[in-house]
Protein backbone atom coordinates (compact mmCIF):
# COMPACT_ATOMS: atom_id res chain seq x y z
CA UNK A 1 0.00 0.00 0.00
CA UNK A 2 1.25 3.44 -0.84
CA UNK A 3 2.50 5.50 2.13
CA UNK A 4 0.06 8.29 1.33
CA UNK A 5 -2.85 5.88 1.71
CA UNK A 6 -1.51 4.64 5.03
CA UNK A 7 -1.24 8.21 6.26
CA UNK A 8 -4.77 8.91 5.08
CA UNK A 9 -5.96 5.90 7.08
CA UNK A 10 -4.09 7.18 10.12
CA UNK A 11 -5.61 10.62 9.77
CA UNK A 12 -9.07 9.10 9.50
CA UNK A 13 -8.27 6.96 12.58
CA UNK A 14 -9.04 3.76 10.74
CA UNK A 15 -7.84 0.56 12.37
CA UNK A 16 -6.81 -0.63 8.92
CA UNK A 17 -3.89 1.79 9.24
CA UNK A 18 -2.11 -0.42 11.79
CA UNK A 19 -2.63 -3.54 9.68
CA UNK A 20 -1.24 -1.67 6.68
CA UNK A 21 1.77 -0.44 8.67
CA UNK A 22 2.53 -3.94 9.88
CA UNK A 23 2.19 -5.47 6.47
CA UNK A 24 4.54 -2.98 4.90
CA UNK A 25 7.09 -2.32 7.62
CA UNK A 26 7.16 -5.28 9.97
CA UNK A 27 10.12 -6.97 8.29
CA UNK A 28 12.41 -3.96 8.23
CA UNK A 29 11.40 -2.92 11.74
CA UNK A 30 11.99 -6.40 13.08
CA UNK A 31 15.40 -6.43 11.51
CA UNK A 32 16.35 -3.01 12.91
CA UNK A 33 15.19 -4.02 16.36
CA UNK A 34 16.85 -7.44 16.21
CA UNK A 35 20.18 -5.81 15.43
CA UNK A 36 19.88 -4.05 18.78
CA UNK A 37 18.00 -6.48 21.02
CA UNK A 38 18.86 -10.13 21.42
CA UNK A 39 15.64 -11.35 22.94
CA UNK A 40 12.76 -11.97 20.58
CA UNK A 41 10.24 -10.96 23.24
CA UNK A 42 11.93 -7.59 23.62
CA UNK A 43 11.82 -7.16 19.84
CA UNK A 44 8.09 -7.96 19.78
CA UNK A 45 7.43 -5.42 22.51
CA UNK A 46 9.34 -2.76 20.60
CA UNK A 47 7.41 -3.52 17.44
CA UNK A 48 4.13 -3.14 19.30
CA UNK A 49 5.37 0.13 20.79
CA UNK A 50 6.30 1.28 17.32
CA UNK A 51 2.84 0.75 15.81
CA UNK A 52 1.36 2.48 18.82
CA UNK A 53 3.90 5.26 18.52
CA UNK A 54 2.96 5.90 14.91
CA UNK A 55 -0.75 5.76 15.75
CA UNK A 56 -0.35 8.25 18.58
CA UNK A 57 1.73 10.76 16.65
CA UNK A 58 0.14 10.69 13.21
CA UNK A 59 -1.71 13.05 13.18
CA UNK A 60 -0.64 15.72 13.90
CA UNK A 61 2.67 14.61 12.37
CA UNK A 62 2.61 14.13 8.63
CA UNK A 63 5.83 12.20 8.07
CA UNK A 64 7.43 12.12 4.67
CA UNK A 65 8.95 9.67 4.04
CA UNK A 66 6.88 7.45 6.32
CA UNK A 67 9.45 4.64 6.11
CA UNK A 68 12.20 6.70 7.77
CA UNK A 69 9.73 7.89 10.44
CA UNK A 70 8.76 4.33 11.32
CA UNK A 71 12.32 2.96 11.49
CA UNK A 72 13.41 5.90 13.65
CA UNK A 73 10.65 5.08 16.13
CA UNK A 74 11.53 1.39 16.29
CA UNK A 75 15.21 2.15 16.62
CA UNK A 76 14.71 4.68 19.42
CA UNK A 77 12.43 2.27 21.21
CA UNK A 78 14.95 -0.55 20.86
CA UNK A 79 17.87 1.57 22.05
CA UNK A 80 15.89 2.71 25.11
CA UNK A 81 15.04 -0.87 25.90
CA UNK A 82 18.63 -2.01 25.39
CA UNK A 83 19.82 0.70 27.76
CA UNK A 84 17.32 -0.51 30.33
CA UNK A 85 18.37 -4.12 29.88
CA UNK A 86 22.03 -3.19 29.80
CA UNK A 87 24.30 -5.81 31.40
CA UNK A 88 21.65 -8.49 31.69
CA UNK A 89 21.24 -8.92 27.98
CA UNK A 90 24.29 -7.52 26.29
CA UNK A 91 24.38 -7.74 22.56
CA UNK A 92 27.80 -8.00 20.99
CA UNK A 93 26.30 -7.17 17.59
CA UNK A 94 25.42 -3.78 19.00
CA UNK A 95 28.55 -3.27 21.07
CA UNK A 96 30.92 -3.66 18.15
CA UNK A 97 29.57 -0.82 15.97
CA UNK A 98 29.17 1.39 19.05
CA UNK A 99 32.79 0.71 19.90
CA UNK A 100 33.82 1.55 16.33
CA UNK A 101 31.90 4.82 16.55
CA UNK A 102 34.25 5.94 19.30
CA UNK A 103 36.93 6.04 16.59
CA UNK A 104 35.29 8.95 14.83
CA UNK A 105 33.08 10.72 17.34
CA UNK A 106 34.12 12.73 20.39
CA UNK A 107 33.72 11.24 23.85
CA UNK A 108 31.40 13.95 25.00
CA UNK A 109 29.38 16.36 22.92
CA UNK A 110 28.93 19.45 25.00
CA UNK A 111 26.03 21.25 23.46
CA UNK A 112 23.54 21.43 20.64
CA UNK A 113 25.88 23.55 18.55
CA UNK A 114 28.55 20.84 18.52
CA UNK A 115 25.93 18.22 17.85
CA UNK A 116 24.54 20.15 14.89
CA UNK A 117 28.00 20.69 13.45
CA UNK A 118 28.70 16.96 13.61
CA UNK A 119 25.37 16.08 12.03
CA UNK A 120 25.84 18.66 9.27
CA UNK A 121 29.34 17.35 8.59
CA UNK A 122 28.08 13.78 8.63
CA UNK A 123 25.36 14.42 6.07
CA UNK A 124 27.81 16.29 3.83
CA UNK A 125 30.23 13.42 4.20
CA UNK A 126 27.58 10.90 3.21
CA UNK A 127 26.51 13.01 0.25
CA UNK A 128 30.04 12.91 -1.13
CA UNK A 129 30.45 9.14 -0.89
CA UNK A 130 29.90 6.54 -3.57
CA UNK A 131 26.60 4.78 -3.03
CA UNK A 132 28.08 1.51 -1.80
CA UNK A 133 30.33 3.27 0.69
CA UNK A 134 27.38 5.30 1.94
CA UNK A 135 25.22 2.22 2.27
CA UNK A 136 28.00 0.47 4.15
CA UNK A 137 28.33 3.34 6.62
CA UNK A 138 24.60 3.80 7.20
CA UNK A 139 23.86 0.11 7.46
CA UNK A 140 26.63 -0.32 10.01
CA UNK A 141 26.27 2.77 12.17
CA UNK A 142 22.59 3.56 11.95
CA UNK A 143 21.03 0.16 11.32
CA UNK A 144 23.74 -1.69 13.34
CA UNK A 145 23.91 -4.42 10.74
CA UNK A 146 26.49 -7.17 11.21
CA UNK A 147 29.48 -7.23 8.88
CA UNK A 148 28.33 -10.58 7.57
CA UNK A 149 24.82 -9.34 6.68
CA UNK A 150 26.02 -6.07 5.18
CA UNK A 151 28.66 -7.81 3.07
CA UNK A 152 26.03 -10.21 1.74
CA UNK A 153 23.59 -7.39 0.95
CA UNK A 154 26.19 -5.37 -0.90
CA UNK A 155 27.78 -8.33 -2.66
CA UNK A 156 31.24 -7.81 -1.17
CA UNK A 157 33.47 -9.94 1.06
CA UNK A 158 33.51 -9.46 4.82
CA UNK A 159 37.19 -8.55 4.64
CA UNK A 160 36.43 -5.88 2.04
CA UNK A 161 33.57 -4.54 4.20
CA UNK A 162 35.79 -4.24 7.26
CA UNK A 163 38.59 -2.55 5.35
CA UNK A 164 36.23 -0.05 3.73
CA UNK A 165 34.59 0.77 7.06
CA UNK A 166 37.97 1.30 8.65
CA UNK A 167 38.92 3.76 5.91
CA UNK A 168 35.54 5.52 6.05
CA UNK A 169 35.86 6.03 9.79
CA UNK A 170 39.30 7.52 9.37
CA UNK A 171 38.10 9.74 6.56
CA UNK A 172 35.16 11.06 8.57
CA UNK A 173 37.35 11.55 11.61
CA UNK A 174 39.80 13.63 9.55
CA UNK A 175 36.89 15.66 8.18
CA UNK A 176 35.53 16.37 11.66
CA UNK A 177 38.94 17.42 12.89
CA UNK A 178 39.30 19.77 9.94
CA UNK A 179 35.97 21.33 11.00
CA UNK A 180 37.44 22.01 14.39
CA UNK A 181 35.75 19.22 16.31
CA UNK A 182 38.03 17.88 19.00
CA UNK A 183 38.16 14.08 19.20
CA UNK B 1 25.31 16.93 26.69
CA UNK B 2 25.77 13.62 24.95
CA UNK B 3 28.10 11.01 26.40
CA UNK B 4 30.05 8.18 24.82
CA UNK B 5 27.30 5.68 25.61
CA UNK B 6 24.81 7.75 23.63
CA UNK B 7 26.81 8.39 20.47
CA UNK B 8 24.10 6.72 18.47
CA UNK B 9 21.97 9.79 19.10
CA UNK B 10 24.38 11.86 17.04
CA UNK B 11 24.24 9.40 14.17
CA UNK B 12 20.46 9.64 14.42
CA UNK B 13 20.78 12.99 12.69
CA UNK B 14 21.45 11.24 9.40
CA UNK B 15 19.13 12.59 6.73
CA UNK B 16 16.01 10.51 6.04
CA UNK B 17 16.93 10.04 2.39
CA UNK B 18 19.96 7.96 3.38
CA UNK B 19 17.89 5.76 5.67
CA UNK B 20 15.40 5.18 2.86
CA UNK B 21 18.21 4.51 0.36
CA UNK B 22 19.67 1.86 2.68
CA UNK B 23 16.26 0.34 3.33
CA UNK B 24 15.33 0.07 -0.33
CA UNK B 25 18.70 -0.91 -1.81
CA UNK B 26 18.80 -4.18 -3.65
CA UNK B 27 22.07 -5.47 -5.07
CA UNK B 28 21.91 -5.56 -8.87
CA UNK B 29 21.23 -9.01 -10.30
CA UNK B 30 23.97 -10.59 -12.34
CA UNK B 31 23.41 -10.34 -16.09
CA UNK B 32 21.40 -13.22 -17.45
CA UNK B 33 23.46 -15.46 -19.58
CA UNK B 34 22.35 -18.21 -21.79
CA UNK B 35 24.23 -21.33 -20.87
CA UNK B 36 24.22 -24.41 -22.93
CA UNK B 37 23.73 -26.67 -19.94
CA UNK B 38 24.44 -29.96 -21.56
CA UNK B 39 27.82 -29.03 -23.01
CA UNK B 40 28.79 -27.04 -19.94
CA UNK B 41 27.92 -29.92 -17.65
CA UNK B 42 29.92 -32.42 -19.68
CA UNK B 43 32.89 -30.05 -19.84
CA UNK B 44 32.75 -29.49 -16.09
CA UNK B 45 32.69 -33.20 -15.41
CA UNK B 46 35.71 -33.77 -17.60
CA UNK B 47 37.65 -31.03 -15.83
CA UNK B 48 36.69 -32.36 -12.41
CA UNK B 49 37.59 -35.92 -13.39
CA UNK B 50 40.96 -34.95 -14.83
CA UNK B 51 41.96 -32.93 -11.77
CA UNK B 52 40.73 -35.69 -9.47
CA UNK B 53 38.21 -33.51 -7.73
CA UNK B 54 35.13 -35.60 -8.46
CA UNK B 55 35.71 -37.77 -5.42
CA UNK B 56 37.11 -35.04 -3.22
CA UNK B 57 34.71 -32.10 -3.40
CA UNK B 58 33.78 -32.30 0.27
CA UNK B 59 36.41 -31.82 2.94
CA UNK B 60 37.18 -35.04 4.83
CA UNK B 61 36.92 -33.30 8.22
CA UNK B 62 35.30 -30.23 9.75
CA UNK B 63 37.27 -27.51 11.49
CA UNK B 64 35.73 -25.29 14.14
CA UNK B 65 37.00 -22.12 15.81
CA UNK B 66 36.82 -23.11 19.46
CA UNK B 67 36.09 -19.66 20.89
CA UNK B 68 33.11 -18.92 18.66
CA UNK B 69 32.30 -22.57 17.82
CA UNK B 70 31.87 -21.41 14.23
CA UNK B 71 32.53 -23.99 11.57
CA UNK B 72 35.15 -22.85 9.11
CA UNK B 73 34.29 -22.94 5.44
CA UNK B 74 35.88 -21.91 2.17
CA UNK B 75 34.82 -18.33 2.94
CA UNK B 76 36.72 -16.25 5.50
CA UNK B 77 34.99 -16.19 8.85
CA UNK B 78 35.85 -14.14 11.91
CA UNK B 79 36.95 -16.75 14.41
CA UNK B 80 37.76 -14.76 17.47
CA UNK B 81 35.80 -12.42 19.74
CA UNK B 82 38.80 -10.20 20.40
CA UNK B 83 41.54 -8.79 18.23
CA UNK B 84 45.25 -8.01 18.06
CA UNK B 85 45.88 -4.43 19.10
CA UNK B 86 48.48 -1.99 17.83
CA UNK B 87 50.45 -2.54 21.04
CA UNK B 88 50.68 -6.26 20.35
CA UNK B 89 48.19 -7.37 23.00
CA UNK B 90 45.45 -9.85 22.19
CA UNK B 91 42.01 -9.16 23.60
CA UNK B 92 39.57 -12.02 24.06
CA UNK B 93 40.59 -15.65 24.45
CA UNK B 94 42.98 -17.81 22.44
CA UNK B 95 42.81 -18.31 18.70
CA UNK B 96 42.27 -22.04 18.58
CA UNK B 97 40.59 -24.77 16.57
CA UNK B 98 39.28 -28.26 16.96
CA UNK B 99 38.63 -30.88 14.31
CA UNK B 100 35.56 -33.06 13.99
CA UNK B 101 35.54 -36.11 11.76
CA UNK B 102 35.04 -39.84 11.58
CA UNK B 103 37.60 -42.44 12.57
CA UNK B 104 40.65 -40.20 12.62
CA UNK B 105 43.82 -41.91 13.74
CA UNK B 106 46.07 -38.87 13.91
CA UNK B 107 46.69 -35.44 12.42
CA UNK B 108 50.06 -33.86 11.86
CA UNK B 109 49.84 -30.08 12.11
CA UNK B 110 52.40 -27.75 10.53
CA UNK B 111 52.47 -23.96 10.82
CA UNK B 112 54.19 -21.83 8.21
CA UNK B 113 54.95 -18.41 9.70
CA UNK B 114 54.20 -18.54 13.43
CA UNK B 115 53.59 -21.23 16.08
CA UNK B 116 51.01 -23.73 17.16
CA UNK B 117 50.32 -25.47 20.46
CA UNK B 118 48.28 -28.54 21.28
CA UNK B 119 46.05 -28.96 24.32
CA UNK B 120 44.03 -31.97 25.42
CA UNK B 121 41.47 -31.43 28.15
CA UNK B 122 41.10 -35.21 28.54
CA UNK B 123 44.81 -35.26 29.53
CA UNK B 124 45.33 -38.55 27.75
CA UNK B 125 47.69 -37.51 25.00
CA UNK B 126 51.07 -35.93 24.55
CA UNK B 127 50.58 -32.20 23.99
CA UNK B 128 52.84 -29.41 22.87
CA UNK B 129 53.97 -25.89 23.61
CA UNK B 130 55.05 -23.47 20.87
CA UNK B 131 55.92 -25.68 17.92
CA UNK B 132 56.19 -25.64 14.16
CA UNK B 133 54.97 -29.22 13.75
CA UNK B 134 53.46 -31.92 15.91
CA UNK B 135 51.25 -34.95 15.57
CA UNK B 136 48.12 -35.23 17.65
CA UNK B 137 46.65 -38.68 18.29
CA UNK B 138 42.85 -38.83 17.85
CA UNK B 139 41.69 -42.46 18.14
CA UNK B 140 38.39 -44.27 18.13
CA UNK B 141 36.54 -42.13 20.67
CA UNK B 142 35.15 -39.40 18.42
CA UNK B 143 33.52 -37.64 21.38
CA UNK B 144 37.01 -36.63 22.50
CA UNK B 145 37.94 -34.90 19.27
CA UNK B 146 36.36 -31.66 20.46
CA UNK B 147 38.71 -31.72 23.49
CA UNK B 148 41.81 -31.52 21.32
CA UNK B 149 42.61 -27.90 20.72
CA UNK B 150 45.24 -26.48 18.41
CA UNK B 151 46.17 -22.96 19.46
CA UNK B 152 47.66 -20.50 17.01
CA UNK B 153 50.33 -18.26 18.54
CA UNK B 154 51.81 -15.43 16.42
CA UNK B 155 54.46 -14.69 19.06
CA UNK B 156 56.83 -12.74 16.80
CA UNK B 157 53.93 -10.58 15.71
CA UNK B 158 53.31 -9.40 19.27
CA UNK B 159 56.95 -8.33 19.55
CA UNK B 160 56.96 -6.80 16.10
CA UNK B 161 54.01 -4.59 17.00
CA UNK B 162 55.27 -3.71 20.44
CA UNK B 163 58.90 -3.05 19.66
CA UNK B 164 58.75 -1.47 16.22
CA UNK B 165 56.29 1.33 16.71
CA UNK B 166 53.92 0.22 13.97
CA UNK B 167 50.27 -0.66 13.95
CA UNK B 168 48.28 -3.62 12.75
CA UNK B 169 47.35 -1.68 9.62
CA UNK B 170 51.07 -1.49 8.73
CA UNK B 171 51.68 -5.23 8.82
CA UNK B 172 53.08 -6.84 5.69
CA UNK B 173 51.19 -9.57 3.86
CA UNK B 174 53.49 -12.18 5.33
CA UNK B 175 52.98 -10.87 8.87
CA UNK B 176 49.19 -10.77 8.63
CA UNK B 177 48.70 -14.18 7.00
CA UNK B 178 49.55 -17.68 8.09
CA UNK B 179 48.87 -21.23 6.99
CA UNK B 180 48.34 -24.35 9.07
CA UNK B 181 48.49 -27.62 7.14
CA UNK B 182 46.73 -30.71 8.49
CA UNK B 183 47.94 -34.11 7.30
CA UNK B 184 45.15 -36.45 8.32
CA UNK B 185 45.46 -40.21 8.69
CA UNK B 186 42.24 -42.14 9.21
CA UNK B 187 41.90 -45.41 11.05
CA UNK B 188 41.41 -47.26 7.78
CA UNK B 189 44.71 -45.95 6.46
CA UNK B 190 43.25 -43.34 4.16
CA UNK B 191 45.08 -40.01 4.10
CA UNK B 192 43.99 -36.47 3.28
CA UNK B 193 45.44 -32.97 3.53
CA UNK B 194 43.60 -29.81 4.50
CA UNK B 195 44.84 -26.27 5.18
CA UNK B 196 43.61 -23.44 7.40
CA UNK B 197 44.33 -19.94 6.09
CA UNK B 198 44.50 -17.34 8.85
CA UNK B 199 44.29 -13.64 8.17
CA UNK B 200 44.54 -10.50 10.32
CA UNK B 201 42.78 -7.43 8.94
CA UNK B 202 43.75 -3.77 9.37
CA UNK B 203 41.88 -3.53 12.64
CA UNK B 204 43.35 -6.69 14.14
CA UNK B 205 40.34 -8.96 13.69
CA UNK B 206 41.30 -12.55 12.94
CA UNK B 207 39.53 -14.62 10.33
CA UNK B 208 40.13 -18.04 8.85
CA UNK B 209 38.97 -20.38 6.13
CA UNK B 210 39.63 -24.01 5.37
CA UNK B 211 40.33 -25.74 2.08
CA UNK B 212 41.74 -28.89 0.57
CA UNK B 213 45.48 -28.68 0.16
CA UNK B 214 48.25 -30.31 -1.84
CA UNK B 215 51.73 -30.22 -0.32
CA UNK B 216 54.42 -29.04 -2.70
CA UNK B 217 58.20 -29.12 -2.62
CA UNK B 218 58.14 -25.47 -1.54
CA UNK B 219 56.34 -26.32 1.70
CA UNK B 220 59.52 -26.80 3.69
CA UNK B 221 57.65 -26.05 6.92
CA UNK B 222 55.66 -29.25 6.33
CA UNK B 223 58.43 -31.42 4.92
CA UNK B 224 60.90 -30.73 7.77
CA UNK B 225 61.26 -33.00 10.79
CA UNK B 226 59.02 -32.01 13.67
CA UNK B 227 60.04 -28.90 15.55
CA UNK B 228 58.07 -29.10 18.76
CA UNK B 229 58.24 -28.24 22.44
CA UNK B 230 56.63 -30.54 24.96
CA UNK B 231 54.08 -29.04 27.28
CA UNK B 232 55.35 -28.51 30.80
CA UNK B 233 53.30 -31.00 32.77
CA UNK B 234 53.12 -30.81 36.53
CA UNK B 235 55.22 -33.96 36.61
CA UNK B 236 57.96 -32.12 34.74
CA UNK B 237 57.85 -29.30 37.26
CA UNK B 238 57.90 -31.70 40.19
CA UNK B 239 60.94 -33.44 38.77
CA UNK B 240 62.75 -30.17 38.30
CA UNK B 241 61.76 -28.64 41.60
CA UNK B 242 62.15 -31.44 44.10
CA UNK B 243 62.07 -30.59 47.72
CA UNK B 244 59.76 -27.62 47.48
CA UNK B 245 58.30 -27.12 50.91
CA UNK B 246 54.95 -25.75 49.75
CA UNK B 247 55.25 -22.42 51.51
CA UNK B 248 52.84 -19.99 49.95
CA UNK B 249 53.64 -16.38 50.48
CA UNK B 250 50.88 -15.13 48.18
CA UNK B 251 49.03 -13.51 51.07
CA UNK B 252 52.02 -11.32 51.77
CA UNK B 253 51.63 -9.52 48.47
CA UNK B 254 47.91 -10.06 47.95
CA UNK B 255 48.80 -11.75 44.66
CA UNK B 256 48.74 -15.37 43.56
CA UNK B 257 52.33 -16.21 42.80
CA UNK B 258 53.31 -19.38 40.99
CA UNK B 259 54.90 -21.89 43.32
CA UNK B 260 58.02 -22.32 41.26
CA UNK B 261 59.08 -18.76 41.83
CA UNK B 262 59.75 -19.62 45.47
CA UNK B 263 62.32 -22.15 44.34
CA UNK B 264 64.00 -19.89 41.83
CA UNK B 265 64.52 -16.95 44.17
CA UNK B 266 65.32 -16.29 47.79
CA UNK B 267 62.73 -14.57 49.90
CA UNK B 268 64.57 -11.25 49.62
CA UNK B 269 64.92 -11.54 45.84
CA UNK B 270 61.27 -12.41 45.38
CA UNK B 271 60.22 -9.53 47.60
CA UNK B 272 62.34 -7.21 45.47
CA UNK B 273 60.75 -8.48 42.27
CA UNK B 274 57.21 -8.26 43.63
CA UNK B 275 57.80 -4.76 44.95
CA UNK B 276 59.11 -3.69 41.56
CA UNK B 277 55.98 -5.05 39.87
CA UNK B 278 53.61 -3.55 42.39
CA UNK B 279 55.26 -0.14 42.24
CA UNK B 280 55.12 -0.26 38.47
CA UNK B 281 51.43 -1.10 38.34
CA UNK B 282 50.48 1.13 41.24
CA UNK B 283 51.35 4.03 38.98
CA UNK B 284 49.00 2.63 36.36
CA UNK B 285 46.24 2.02 38.90
CA UNK B 286 45.94 -1.66 38.07
CA UNK B 287 45.65 -4.55 40.45
CA UNK B 288 47.88 -7.54 39.88
CA UNK B 289 45.97 -10.77 40.25
CA UNK B 290 48.69 -13.34 39.62
CA UNK B 291 52.30 -13.65 38.57
CA UNK B 292 53.92 -16.67 37.01
CA UNK B 293 57.20 -17.14 35.34
CA UNK B 294 56.82 -17.13 31.60
CA UNK B 295 56.99 -20.65 30.27
CA UNK B 296 58.12 -20.71 26.66
CA UNK B 297 61.03 -22.10 24.79
CA UNK B 298 64.22 -22.89 26.65
CA UNK B 299 65.93 -19.68 25.65
CA UNK B 300 64.58 -16.36 26.80
CA UNK B 301 62.41 -14.94 24.09
CA UNK B 302 61.80 -11.44 23.02
CA UNK B 303 63.88 -8.43 22.20
CA UNK B 304 67.33 -7.79 23.57
CA UNK B 305 67.67 -5.15 26.26
CA UNK B 306 70.64 -2.84 26.10
CA UNK B 307 73.04 -3.45 28.95
CA UNK B 308 71.45 -6.75 30.01
CA UNK B 309 72.62 -10.28 29.31
CA UNK B 310 69.85 -12.78 28.54
CA UNK B 311 70.20 -14.42 31.94
CA UNK B 312 69.70 -11.04 33.59
CA UNK B 313 66.20 -10.71 32.14
CA UNK B 314 63.18 -12.72 33.17
CA UNK B 315 59.76 -12.61 31.56
CA UNK B 316 56.74 -12.81 33.81
CA UNK B 317 53.20 -13.46 32.80
CA UNK B 318 51.14 -11.03 34.82
CA UNK B 319 47.36 -11.10 34.94
CA UNK B 320 45.89 -7.79 36.01
CA UNK B 321 42.39 -6.69 36.73
CA UNK B 322 41.25 -4.76 33.68
CA UNK B 323 38.55 -4.94 31.09
CA UNK B 324 40.30 -7.25 28.67
CA UNK B 325 41.29 -9.99 31.11
CA UNK B 326 44.29 -10.61 28.89
CA UNK B 327 47.68 -11.37 30.45
CA UNK B 328 50.58 -8.98 30.14
CA UNK B 329 54.09 -10.22 29.63
CA UNK B 330 56.49 -8.14 31.69
CA UNK B 331 60.25 -8.20 31.28
CA UNK B 332 62.17 -7.51 34.47
CA UNK B 333 65.93 -7.14 34.51
CA UNK B 334 68.49 -7.06 37.26
CA UNK B 335 72.21 -6.38 37.23
CA UNK B 336 72.84 -7.42 40.81
CA UNK B 337 71.30 -10.85 41.23
CA UNK B 338 67.74 -9.73 41.79
CA UNK B 339 68.37 -7.68 44.87
CA UNK B 340 67.30 -4.68 42.84
CA UNK B 341 65.47 -4.88 39.53
CA UNK B 342 63.65 -2.81 36.95
CA UNK B 343 60.72 -3.31 34.62
CA UNK B 344 62.19 -3.20 31.11
CA UNK B 345 59.02 -3.63 29.07
CA UNK B 346 55.44 -4.80 29.36
CA UNK B 347 52.19 -5.14 27.54
CA UNK B 348 52.82 -7.64 24.75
Amino acid sequence: MDDRLIIDLLFSRSEKAIAALIEKYENICRRVSSNILRDRRDVEECLNDTWLGVWNTVPPEHPDPLSAYVVRIVKNCSMRRQKYLNAQKRNINLEQPLEEMKDFLPNIIQDDEDSELIIHTLNSFLEGLKQKDRLLFVKRYWYFGTIEDIANELGISQRNARTKLFRLRNKFKALLESEGVEL
Amino acid sequence: MIYTTELWKVIDGIDDKYLVEAMEYKAPKRPYRIVILGVAAVAACIVLFVTGLLNNVRLPIEVYASETEKKLSGVETIIHNGKITDSGAVTGGTVSFFVIGEEIEKIRFSCRNYWIQAADSTEKRETYGNSKNFTLEYGENEAEYKCLLVVWEPTELYFSLKDHDKGVADLTEEERNDLIVLQITFLNGREATVAIDIHIDDEGFISAKVRKYKISADDTFVLQDDISTPHRTSQWWDEHYEGYDGTDRSAEWGVTVENKLYKDFTEEQLSSIMKTLQDYYAGKKRKILSVIRYIGNEKPRGGKYEGYEPEEVIYFRVVIEDDTGAPFYVAIGSKDGWNECQVLSEGY
